[in-house]
């Protein structure tokens, strides 16, 4: 616990390097992510970012290679419902919360793929 | 140098379970839009999936008929991406464990029968459906299918040309039907077809750059868009070009295809294991249980159907292509207990008047118990078969049983040899000038003239007389006085 | 009959009811009244009076004419309680304290929901958080913030602030939070109430909007162990909508002790071993008078009979970085249902904006600074070429985590003790600059989400600045009934939960 911390400390010196945002290619991802930025809020978002990759990249360097990985802790398994209809919500309510619609339907631009856009 | 197509095929089938993949809303078609939805299904904050056992079951049902390895360990994991009628931004689907690995589907081609590969079989669900209104620069979004059960049935790239394609995709959507996992109709979109192609120099293992042909929905479809794309590669590489990796659509109207997007960068979908959802243990008891309960496979009865009754591969093919004709064909033969009898009346008379009135089977006026009534009396001799091709007739327009409409139209067969020879004295009586000509005919006149005495015959019985006791009788007649 | 907060809870309420000493409504309207006029704590984001009013008549009508038997099939019957703004309640807003959601009213209940509204409780409302449930001081609410009410200027703790203010300043009675690196549990001990989160699967999560899917619970928030037991027996129980809530029978309490008996001290905890975590006391970081606190309050363990242990939990240092990994790229997944196409805020976008660039606008402006952190974080770590050395690297981190406790309980203790926090209440804007001096506030909490165990932060004292300070009770997994008897039994021979907040006074 206490080299965890010590080395955050250290980082916070570090700050200057963008090395780690190359690394991550941060465009990229936040394209990704679907996340439109204003160019101060993209900065910011560089800044933590890199601090935050400086405490979680200590873990890569561990040697943890005869681990198994723990996806769940209950070690459920076989988790099923039978195959019956249940109750449905009724269209009438649940479109009032649509920010736009037309008649049943859910509204959106039209889909149309461009030279930039992610492809599904 | 000669090139050679290699052709796989990914197919999804959307299964015939009650309630979605993962939560109960209903799974039904033709309801009217965002029906079938519930809090999953719209993927509002806080919903979460269960497994339908089901649609677990039919897989393995799957697996098992084309001998796939079930695996044991299994599970559902998260594939991104945003699109509108991908309400949860992810589809549930099973990446790196799919439920089935390394099967394989024996399919009839023109050159004979050949093994055709299967990668892997998983379950995923469907997404809904996108309505686009360029004319209001708008879509329209339908949940109703997002949610629905799926399995994605992958081949080897074992086929080698569009017609091998489409029996492959005929003999798989025979399977499913058998199996009754799936209606597999495919305009409703229950059977849908992507297609990847590529090319490469006879002789060559290594595999050509490929493109995937999108959505196919109909047999058609399918051999037309793939021959298209054959040569559409062809003529690249025959011009010195180099084949792109990518996605096509095809466009029926104009028999062509169209680039969809680059492939060159991968989508990343950044898969893992849904932390919702428990894996799967398939145990072999569970395995064995639902083995043991299959229903019989298509080819089982095709071997039925050619060994035990010697019928011809052509009807065979034509009564095992739906498990509800073989049920009809059972269904007859159990009476009639005549197989090849019962084939040709169903192939030829019964399809026939089918066709010829736009039925479905399952609409036919004529059930299988009473066409095997029917050809039960035939094959006792109690009517000839040209009098129950009228029996036949006035049961489809009636759904009467051919014993009523037999009594009533009095058309039970003569085989009485006293009553017929009875009559058939009457006859040469009537025509004796006909019977001196026989006498003094050679063979082949003698031939003509006991036919013409055949049809006064039949005439006179309205063609009830037995027609081999007719023929027999009086063979011994005209020839007793010589 | 309400002058008196001190000794105005869950358990004392009932009683009031059944003896008919006083109404539902009269009680739900005390509380009403006192949200109203202190809305500056900034506890609640949205308050039902409507709703609740027209329950709490139900409930005296039921009363009425059935009396005590009522309170047999409805344990609850009502009593006012507070919902976190991360758990859906059917009809009435649910925002996660995000922009995104500012208008968004759920169709269902949440089973937790449903289970305290079948049980007779009175919903008042929905509680502030730190958004999406991104926080550890409910300064990353997109509405306001949430102040502690033992000092204004000071947080409450994150991100179940809006909760524990509304405990800790009596406007309810009791609260449910949720718990996914300590956001229960540090909101209620820097706010001076119990917070208890289960272990991993015992309380449904069909209708908690979901962050870390693996692990998040809800849990009860109370002014002593018997209210925060009794919350929890009615929250817990399989629920055929989550396939991760275990088949295990709610845990039974005895609740026919009065509040005011002590536990016979030496019996009840004779022998118990209690393990100390010597990676967290001697953690750099620890305030030193937060650490005298926790120690005083190990010593009265053993006055009470118990024996302290010295554990080994060695792999403590690796939890921190396993969890910023493994909850933000959860939260990613879970995040992307927020496009604006079903519900939620759409963002305005010009006719040349795409469907596409509609999304980005609408996740970009509707999601705040800490989510877009997340997001980002979760979606590199989750990507091509990185999920290896990351996602599956912290997983791997886990399992050692995980398999420290399992050790610990099996070998060494039967209980595990430490600090909740690593201090007590910061001021405001103290921490908002730095997001990694903000995510040191959870180590004590977060190994514990990380194992899936139960524990609870009960007040074990006040330091110099008279800001409560938190013990944490951590159980092995599915031992709620034993972490909350031990719970009880320090309670009962400490007064710390019967000292109100000074801000908090008896209203006209």
């Amino acid at each position: 616990m206490a080299n965890q911390i010590n080395i955050i400390m250290s980082s916070t010196e570090n700050q200057k390097k963008k090395l780690a945002v190359d690394q991550i290619d941060l465009k990229k991802t936040v394209k990704l992510a679907y996340l439109s930025l204003t160019p101060t809020e993209s900065e910011q978002l560089e800044s933590d970012i890199i601090k935050i990759l400086n405490t979680i990249d200590k873990l890569r360097a561990i040697d943890l290679a005869t681990v198994e990985p723990l996806y769940q802790v209950n070690g459920f398994f076989n988790r099923f419902r039978e195959d019956q209809k249940g109750d449905h919500l009724q269209i009438q309510t649940v479109i009032e919360n649509a920010p736009d619609a037309l008649g049943r339907f859910f509204r959106v631009p039209l889909v149309v793929e461009k030279e930039g856009d992610l492809e599904q | 140098m000669e090139f050679e197509p290699v052709i796989g095929l990914e197919v999804h089938v959307q299964l015939a379970t009650q309630s979605k993949m993962f939560s109960a809303a209903e799974v039904s078609f033709g309801k009217e839009a965002n029906f079938n939805i519930d809090p999953l299904t719209l993927g509002l904050p806080g919903s979460l999936p269960v497994i339908n056992k089901k649609a677990v079951q039919f897989a393995i049902i799957l697996g098992l008929a084309l001998s796939c390895e079930i695996k044991k360990f299994n599970r559902f994991a998260r594939k991104h991406y945003f699109y509108p009628d991908l309400p949860k931004g992810y589809q549930l689907s099973q990446y790196e464990e799919p439920i089935c690995e390394r099967g394989q589907l024996q399919v009839t081609f023109e050159n004979g029968l050949r093994t055709i590969g299967i990668t892997r079989i998983h379950i995923e669900e469907d997404a809904g459906k996108n309505i686009h209104d360029p004319r209001t620069q708008t879509t329209l979004i339908d949940l109703n299918r997002a949610g629905v059960p799926l399995l994605e049935i992958v081949s080897e790239p074992d086929l080698r040309s569009p017609t091998e394609a489409a029996a492959y995709l005929r003999a798989l959507r025979q399977l499913c039907r058998y199996l009754a996992i799936s209606n597999c109709d495919m305009e409703q979109g229950e059977f849908r077809c992507d297609a990847n192609i590529s090319l490469r120099p006879v002789g060559e293992i290594k595999f050509g750059t490929r493109t995937e042909i999108k959505n196919l929905n109909s047999f058609r479809f399918v051999e037309r868009a793939i021959e298209y794309e054959i040569a559409r590669q062809a003529s690249i590489i025959k011009s010195g070009g180099k084949i792109i990796q990518e996605t096509v659509l095809f466009d029926p109207e104009t028999g062509t295809t169209k680039s969809m997007r680059s492939k060159e960068e991968a989508a990343d979908y950044r898969y893992f294991p849904c932390p919702d959802l428990p894996p799967l243990i398939i145990e072999d008891v569970w395995i064995n249980q639902l083995r043991e309960k299959m229903p019989i496979l298509p080819w089982q009865a095709k071997k039925r159907l050619l060994e035990t009754f010697s019928l011809s591969p052509y009807d065979a093919d034509l009564l095992t292509s739906e498990r509800e004709y073989l049920d009809y064909f059972e269904g007859v033969v159990a009476i009639c207990e005549n197989g090849k009898l019962a084939a040709n009346w169903i192939c030829s008379e019964l399809f026939g008047f089918l066709n010829k009135h736009g039925l479905p089977l399952d609409k036919s006026p004529i059930t299988a118990d009473k066409l095997g009534e029917l050809l039960k009396l035939v094959n006792s001799g109690e009517i000839s078969g040209k009098i129950a091709k009228q029996v036949f007739e006035e049961m489809f327009a009636s759904g009467e049983n051919p014993s009523a409409i037999i009594e009533r139209l009095n058309l039970k067969q003569i085989n009485d040899p006293a009553e017929i020879t009875k009559i058939i004295k009457k006859i040469l009586e009537a025509k004796n000038e006909q019977v001196v000509e026989y006498k003094n005919s050679d063979p082949r006149i003698q031939q003509k003239i006991k036919t013409f005495f055949i049809g006064q015959i039949m005439k006179e019985t309205a063609g009830k007389a037995n027609p081999v006791a007719v023929n027999q009788i009086l063979e011994t007649l005209l020839n007793q006085d010589k | 009959m309400l002058d008196d907060l001190s000794i105005l809870n869950i358990q004392s309420s009932l009683r009031k009811l059944k003896e008919k000493k006083i109404g539902a409504l009269e009680l739900t309207d005390f509380f009403l009244n006192r949200a109203k006029k202190l809305e500056a704590l900034g506890a609640y984001i949205t308050l039902d009076p409507e709703q609740a009013r027209k329950e709490a008549a139900l409930a005296d009508h039921l009363i009425a004419t059935e009396g005590k038997d009522a309170f047999i099939k409805k344990p609850l019957l009502g009593v006012p309680l507070a919902i976190k703004d991360m758990i859906c309640t059917k009809d009435l807003k649910t925002t996660a304290a995000s922009l995104i959601l500012e208008n968004f009213i759920p169709p269902y209940d949440a089973t937790a929901v449903a289970k305290l509204k079948a049980a007779g409780g009175i919903i008042l409302g929905k509680t502030n958080m730190d958004e999406f449930a991104m926080g550890s001081s409910n300064e990353n609410s997109a509405f306001f913030a949430a102040c502690n009410p033992w000092d204004t200027s000071r947080v409450p703790g994150g991100s179940s602030g809006g909760s524990a203010v509304a405990v800790a300043a009596r406007l309810a009675l009791g609260a449910l939070g949720t718990d996914t690196g300590g956001s229960i549990r540090q909101p209620a001990a820097f706010s001076g109430i119990v917070g208890l989160k289960p272990t991993y699967g015992r309380v449904s999560r069909y209708g908690a909007i979901a962050f870390a899917s693996s692990l998040d619970q809800i849990g009860p928030m109370a002014l002593n162990v018997d209210d925060a037991s009794l919350l929890l027996s009615i929250i817990s129980g399989e629920d055929q909508h989550d396939s991760t809530s275990a088949a295990v029978a709610p845990p039974k309490f005895n609740f026919l002790n009065s509040e005011n008996k002590e536990q016979s001290p030496s019996s009840s905890i004779k022998g118990l071993r209690i393990g100390v975590p010597k990676e967290y006391m001697s953690a750099a970081g620890i305030n030193p008078e937060v650490e005298k606190i926790i120690r005083a309050a190990l010593e009265k363990f053993v006055e009470l009979g118990a024996r302290l242990v010295e554990i080994s939990l060695p792999n403590t240092n690796l939890a921190l970085a396993a969890y910023y990994i493994i909850a933000p790229a959860e939260a990613s997944s879970n995040l992307a249902r927020y496009d604006g196409v079903r519900y939620g805020r759409r963002a305005k976008i010009s006719p040349k904006d795409s469907l596409f660039e509609m999304y980005a606008k609408s996740r970009g402006e509707g999601f705040g600074r800490e989510v877009r952190r997340r997001i980002v974080i979760g979606t590199y770590v989750l990507s091509s070429g990185y999920y290896d050395a990351y996602y599956l690297q912290a997983l791997k981190a886990r399992r050692l985590v995980f398999e420290d406790f399992v050790k610990a309980f099996q070998d060494c203790c039967d209980i595990i003790a430490c600090p909740t926090s690593p201090t007590t209440a910061f001021k405001l804007n103290e921490k908002t600059s730095d997001p990694v001096a903000m995510y040191l506030n959870d180590i004590y909490t977060i190994p514990v989400n990380l194992a899936g165990l139960p524990a609870i932060s009960i007040p074990c004292g006040f330091d110099s600045q008279k800001l409560p300070c938190g013990l944490q009770l951590i159980g092995n997994a599915w031992d709620e009934e034993r972490l909350l008897k031990v719970a009880k039994i320090y309670e009962s021979n400490t007064g710390w939960k019967d000292r109100l907040p000074p801000t908090v006074e008896v209203l006209p």
